[in-house]
Formats: structure tokens, C-alpha cells, sequence
């Protein structure tokens, strides 16, 4: 890149505020969202994408706000179908960059199904659930990541709905990219939506995000700065699976079950552990680690799964070239007007 | 959340107390509780010490530019038009964009090395804000603007020390 | 845990620094600063056989270097500082502040017990390490601070 700004092709390097809109960006005060827009508006400008070129598609809830805040083309659709929504653009216009902004109860409740046939197509779609275990913006009733036993507004004996794990659903519906960060680490969740932006194919990323309002502390148990640590896991792709404030712990399996063990004591050394395999063709191994919960084990954070296969939108295109080259380009009006038709007086 | 008044077990987020009917809106917001969390909410821009100021314009060639900061002491230029802040030239830039290079740095512009229309505060805004734009924003000089005026700029140094003394750890 | 206490027992280790330029004695200016850009950070440590020998810095390019006659093969030692204020990775957050505030350092050089460099801790790392304690209150801010909320949003 050249001295006065401009990149080597001639065009305008992008800053952080050619992100940002005029829009009062109205989340309640102290909301995890604000430390999500904020790294997302700082990561786009590093990718190279003109604005024109970046679209997201949210559905309902306080995280579907998001587009109102980003200077790009944006859709705020329905109730759970940002991922049909998505679908449509990307295989309309495949040049795109398309994200999805969803919720745990946009995504998960009303929206369960289109999540999973997006995530399965492999459309190159960047989906970032901000899961705050609660539904924020009808203000207090509980989600389907809401733990049971939960007291709110729709619940006051308590919720007697398990709940789900966002990373369980994804790795069953076949997403190629599978991550996890969140809202109080800034510099992970930075990193995440880079390696999210990178990735050719269904990406689906969750971030714990604190609703200090009608959820507060769901996470502070295990991302407390003090704690996070000790109660925390980093996956790092052929590193093996250590934690602890002195890196001494780690995960061990024990057939299909993890095991915590220290490192040093009962004839535990490095070989022992669990190295991370991000490219694994199975994500059996990555289940295993979406499954592990606080406080029976440290929460695994970081890219749990990265394959590449081929995206449907390329497929798609592939087939369409590929009737044209035989058949010659088609007529919709010719097809309309095809076979048996009868005119109305 | 527990009433601060009656003591009863609300749910998450009400906004008046189901037994004494007080408002407990005001309590889901971040609000100042006591030592550093405090000051960092309370204390504004204006209670912390200004860096000093070189001011040069987009056209001063970049030598004039360096030559100026270093006699002044410091790291960081800023930039200004007609009085309104325009850009930043910090040693950052420096070390990006003209260091190591074969430039002659008396006919190179500002304009081509600065930051431009860098982020800024006012002397109104709680320390916390400044904190949020070096620990997010990632940046290391921050300045203060009045009516678009540069007025000062803080550092991440000046940061660093105010934290210090209101950490309880001087004595 | 307090601030006070936390920033007294926390070692520096336990933060998460980044991976500082670290050159040769004989390095030139010019390679010290090619190493420096690489980094993203704004020093570059001068090693002799494994051990840290001096410390080079943004305001040493600009105030040694920058317009200055002096040529970018020069070597790095001729302008870095000598035997540079450092600390070890056990050192505590409080003593990286201290020190930084004592000798006005913005990079604090770290070596382990034999001498070798371990790294650099940045007065930017502990702004932001104190920031991670207050999400609420300085992580998650509004883009435009001139917009902070007051109340809670309501559908």
C-alpha cells in the first residue's frame, strides 16, 4: 500500500468510521452488542471488500438491529428466516460477502429450521449468533438456550424447557465453520470474525453476549477476566488442549469422555493430551468439546471446526453454466408460454 | 433483583418492584458504585493532565512536521485546518510509512503520512470513554476537541497513571 | 478481589502480550525497522547470543533517525537504548505501571531468569487488561460516545 492512503489497485483504503451510519445506535447501556459492532466495524475495513459489496441480513430481536448500524447494504427481514433471506442474496449474486446477524431466539426458536438448511447447503454465509440466554427485546422471557430452572417473566416457577447448545445444532446440520467468542474478550472476538470473514462455505459463529438488563451475569461465572483462565479453554488448531492461570491443566480423552488432568502429576506429560484439529472431515472429536459446560469443565472458546467443500452457490452456477453450454441460454418467457395454456376473458 | 428498598426477589429486568411498586429501572444501567469503577464513570477528560500540543497543517512538509515535534518533546503531531482538527502524525505513522524508505521528507505533505480525522473526545466525556478507544479503538494518542478545535490530547501513558492513582496501591 | 489487589498479585504472564521484533546486535537500523512494522508493535529488542542488550523504540527512530544524516545501515546499536528498565514475566502488573510511570517507558522488555528476551509489555496492554474488568462501564460504549444511552431500551 502506498504512503497517502490508497491501496496498490488505486482504490480508497477503508477506516473504521466509513463503517459506521448516522444511526443512534439505540442497545441499552452497557450491552455486550456495543463490543460486537465494535469489532465487527473494526475487522471490515481490514478485509478489502468495498461497502457495496457486504450485505447483512438480520432477522428479529436486539442483535437484528445490527444492520441499521453498519454502512453497507443491510436487510432487517422476519422472524427467524434471516438465513432464508440470506440464502436468496447470496445465490443471486454470489460476489457478495453476506452475513447473517441472529439471536438465540431469532435462530434457535422460530428460526430453528432455516438455520439448520443454511448452515447444511453450505452457502457461503457468515452467520453470528449473539446468544444472551434470555429474549432481550420483548423484554425478559426465556430462549432455548435459557438454563432450566430459570426464573423470568415467562417462566416464575422456573423453565422447564432444557435447553439446547447452539454448537451441537450446528455441527448436526454439517456447518463448515464452527466457532465460538465472546463479548468481554474484544481481541478474540476480532480474531473469530476475521477467520469467520475468511471462510468459504457456512460459517456459524456463537458469541456469549451479556444482556445486563434482563439476563445479567449469564456467563460471568467462567468469563469473569479473573476466572477466565482457570474456567476457560483456548482451542488452538495443532496445539494441545492446555488451560490454567500456570498452563498446567489440560483435557485428556478417556474413550469419548474428556478428562481434566494436570500436567506433571500421575505420569501426565505433554503426549498425553488432546491436540485440536480444526480440519477434521468428522466433527465428531469438535462435538465432544461443544458439549463441555462449566462447571464440570472449562468452556472451550476459539474455531472448533474448518472444512472447506464445495458451496452451493458454486454448484449451483456450475449446473447452470453447464445446462446453458448444452441447451443454450434459456427464455423465461418462452417457458411461461410452454405447454398447456389457456387465456381468461 | 433483590429491592434496594423493600428487599423483595424481583425477576431480572422490572421496571417497578412487584411488592413496594418503587422504580427499579434505574438500577439495571451501569452506574457508579465506589473506588476506581467510579472515577472512571464520574471523573471527566478535564481532571486528567493534557499532553502538550504541536499543531502543523496538511501541507508543512513532513521534515518541518518532525522537526517541530522534537523540539517540543513529544511523540505526535496534530493536524489543523482553518483551526479544525484534521489528522494525526505520530511516530506510528512514522515508523509505517516513512521510515526506511527513500523519501525526501521536505518535499513529502502531512496530508500523505498522516492518520486522518482520527477519533476524539471532549473535555466533558467521562474517563471511561477515552479507556474504551485505546482498549478497543486500539489507539495510543487521543484528542480533545472543543468546537472541532484541538484543545489537548491525552496518551495512553496518561491513562495508565491516572488508573495507578486511583488504584489505591500509592502510598 | 479489589483493583488494588488484583494489579499487585497478577503477573505479568498472565497477560496476553504480543510477540515483539527481536534482531541481532549487528542489525541495521533498516532491518530493526522492517522487523518493528512486522510486529505491529513499537519497539524492537536487540539481542547479543541470546541475551537482551538494548531496546529500540519509535521515539528513538524519530528523535535518532528521522531527519537526522544518519543512514538506515547504521547498525541499531549505535542509536537503541543500552541495558534498557526491564522486567521479568513473575513481575506484577503494578511494578510493569510503576516502572513505566518512574522512567515515562510506553514499552517494558522482559527477560526470563538466564537474561534471554521474553518479551514486551506495552503500556497499552495494561489499559487494556484493566478495561476487561469493566465491560459494562468501558468495553461496551457506542461507537459515537456523544450517544450513550441512558435507559434501558424497551421494544
Amino acid at each position: 500500500m502506498s504512503e497517502n492512503g490508497h491501496t496498490t489497485n488505486g482504490a480508497v483504503k477503508l477506516t473504521r468510521k466509513d463503517f459506521q451510519t448516522d444511526q443512534e445506535v439505540r442497545w441499552c447501556p452497557g450491552c455486550g452488542d456495543y463490543s460486537i459492532l465494535a469489532q465487527v466495524q473494526k475487522v471490515m475495513p481490514e478485509l478489502g471488500i468495498p461497502k457495496e459489496k457486504i450485505v447483512f441480513v438480520s432477522g428479529i430481536g436486539c442483535s437484528s438491529r445490527f444492520p441499521y448500524y453498519m454502512n453497507t447494504y443491510g436487510f432487517h427481514t422476519i422472524h427467524g428466516r434471516a438465513p432464508a433471506f440470506a440464502t436468496g442474496v447470496k445465490v443471486a449474486n454470489p460476489d457478495l460477502q453476506v452475513w447473517v446477524i441472529t439471536g438465540d431466539g431469532d435462530a434457535l426458536s422460530i428460526g430453528g429450521n432455516h438455520f439448520i438448511h443454511a448452515l447444511r447447503r453450505n452457502v457461503d454465509l457468515k452467520i453470528i449468533l449473539f446468544n444472551n440466554r434470555i429474549y432481550g427485546l420483548t423484554k425478559g422471557q426465556y430462549s432455548p438456550t435459557s438454563e432450566l430452572g430459570k426464573r423470568n417473566k415467562s417462566a416464575p416457577m422456573g423453565t422447564i424447557d432444557y435447553p439446547i447448545n447452539p454448537l451441537s445444532l450446528a455441527f448436526a446440520a454439517e456447518a463448515t465453520f464452527v466457532g465460538r467468542s465472546m463479548d468481554v474478550d474484544p481481541k478474540h472476538l476480532a480474531t473469530m470474525v476475521e477467520r469467520l470473514a475468511a471462510h468459504k462455505g457456512s460459517g456459524f459463529l456463537e458469541v456469549y453476549q451479556n444482556c445486563n438488563i434482563f439476563n445479567d451475569g449469564a456467563f460471568k461465572l467462567f468469563n469473569e477476566r479473573e476466572v477466565k483462565e482457570d474456567r476457560m479453554l483456548q482451542l488452538e488448531h495443532g496445539k494441545p488442549l492446555v488451560f490454567g492461570k500456570n498452563k498446567d491443566k489440560a483435557i485428556r480423552l478417556n474413550g469419548v469422555t474428556p478428562e481434566i488432568v494436570t500436567i506433571g502429576e500421575g505420569g501426565i506429560t505433554v503426549d498425553d493430551i488432546l491436540v485440536h484439529n480444526e480440519n477434521a472431515h468428522e466433527p465428531n472429536l469438535p462435538y465432544i468439546l461443544g458439549r463441555m459446560q462449566f462447571p464440570e469443565y472449562p468452556v472451550p472458546m476459539g474455531v472448533f471446526r474448518a472444512i472447506e467443500k464445495p458451496t452451493y452457490e458454486r454448484m449451483l452456477a456450475g449446473q447452470i453454466s453447464g445446462a446453458v453450454e448444452t441447451k443454450g441460454a434459456g427464455s423465461l418467457e418462452k417457458l411461461i408460454n410452454s405447454g398447456e395454456t389457456w387465456v381468461i376473458n | 433483583m433483590i429491592c434496594p428498598y423493600c428487599g423483595h426477589n424481583n425477576l431480572d429486568g422490572v421496571d417497578t418492584c412487584e411488592e413496594c411498586v418503587h422504580d427499579l429501572s434505574v438500577f439495571d444501567v451501569p452506574a457508579p458504585t465506589g473506588g476506581l469503577q467510579m472515577h472512571i464513570m464520574e471523573d471527566t477528560i478535564g481532571h486528567i493532565p493534557y499532553d502538550r500540543l504541536a499543531l502543523i497543517s496538511p501541507s508543512d512538509s513532513v521534515a518541518h512536521a518532525v522537526s517541530r515535534i522534537k523540539t517540543i518533546g513529544i511523540g505526535q503531531a496534530v493536524v489543523v485546518e482553518d483551526g479544525k482538527l484534521v489528522g494525526i502524525l505520530t511516530e506510528r505513522d512514522l515508523l509505517n510509512k516513512v521510515a526506511g524508505r527513500e523519501l525526501d521528507l521536505n518535499a513529502l505533505p502531512v496530508s500523505e503520512v498522516m492518520t486522518k480525522l482520527p477519533e476524539t473526545i471532549g473535555e466533558k466525556d467521562p474517563i471511561r470513554v477515552v479507556i474504551n478507544k485505546m482498549a478497543v479503538g486500539e489507539y495510543r494518542h487521543v484528542p480533545i476537541v472543543r468546537d472541532g478545535k484541538p484543545v489537548g490530547i491525552v496518551s495512553a501513558k496518561t491513562v495508565a497513571n491516572y488508573i495507578l492513582k486511583y488504584s489505591g496501591l500509592d502510598f | 478481589m479489589s483493583i488494588a489487589d488484583k494489579l499487585s498479585e497478577v503477573k505479568i504472564r498472565r497477560l496476553p502480550l504480543r510477540q515483539p521484533a527481536i534482531v541481532e546486535r549487528g542489525a541495521s537500523i533498516s532491518e530493526a525497522v522492517e522487523a518493528m512494522k512486522t510486529s505491529r508493535l513499537g519497539c524492537a529488542l536487540v539481542c547479543e547470543r541470546g541475551k537482551l542488550v538494548g531496546l529500540f523504540t519509535e521515539r528513538d527512530l524519530l528523535n535518532k533517525v528521522i531527519g537526522e544524516p544518519v543512514s538506515y545501515s547504521t547498525p541499531v546499536e549505535q542509536v537503541m537504548t543500552f541495558d534498557p528498565a526491564h522486567l521479568s514475566l513473575d513481575d506484577s502488573v503494578y511494578s510493569a505501571m510503576r516502572l513505566m510511570r518512574e522512567g515515562d517507558y510506553r514499552n517494558v522488555p522482559l527477560v526470563d531468569a538466564q537474561g534471554a528476551a521474553a518479551g514486551v509489555v506495552t503500556v497499552r496492554d495494561l489499559v487494556s487488561y484493566f478495561a476487561e474488568h469493566f465491560p459494562k462501564e468501558a468495553l461496551n460504549l457506542p461507537p459515537d460516545h456523544d450517544q450513550l444511552m441512558l435507559n434501558a431500551e424497551g421494544a
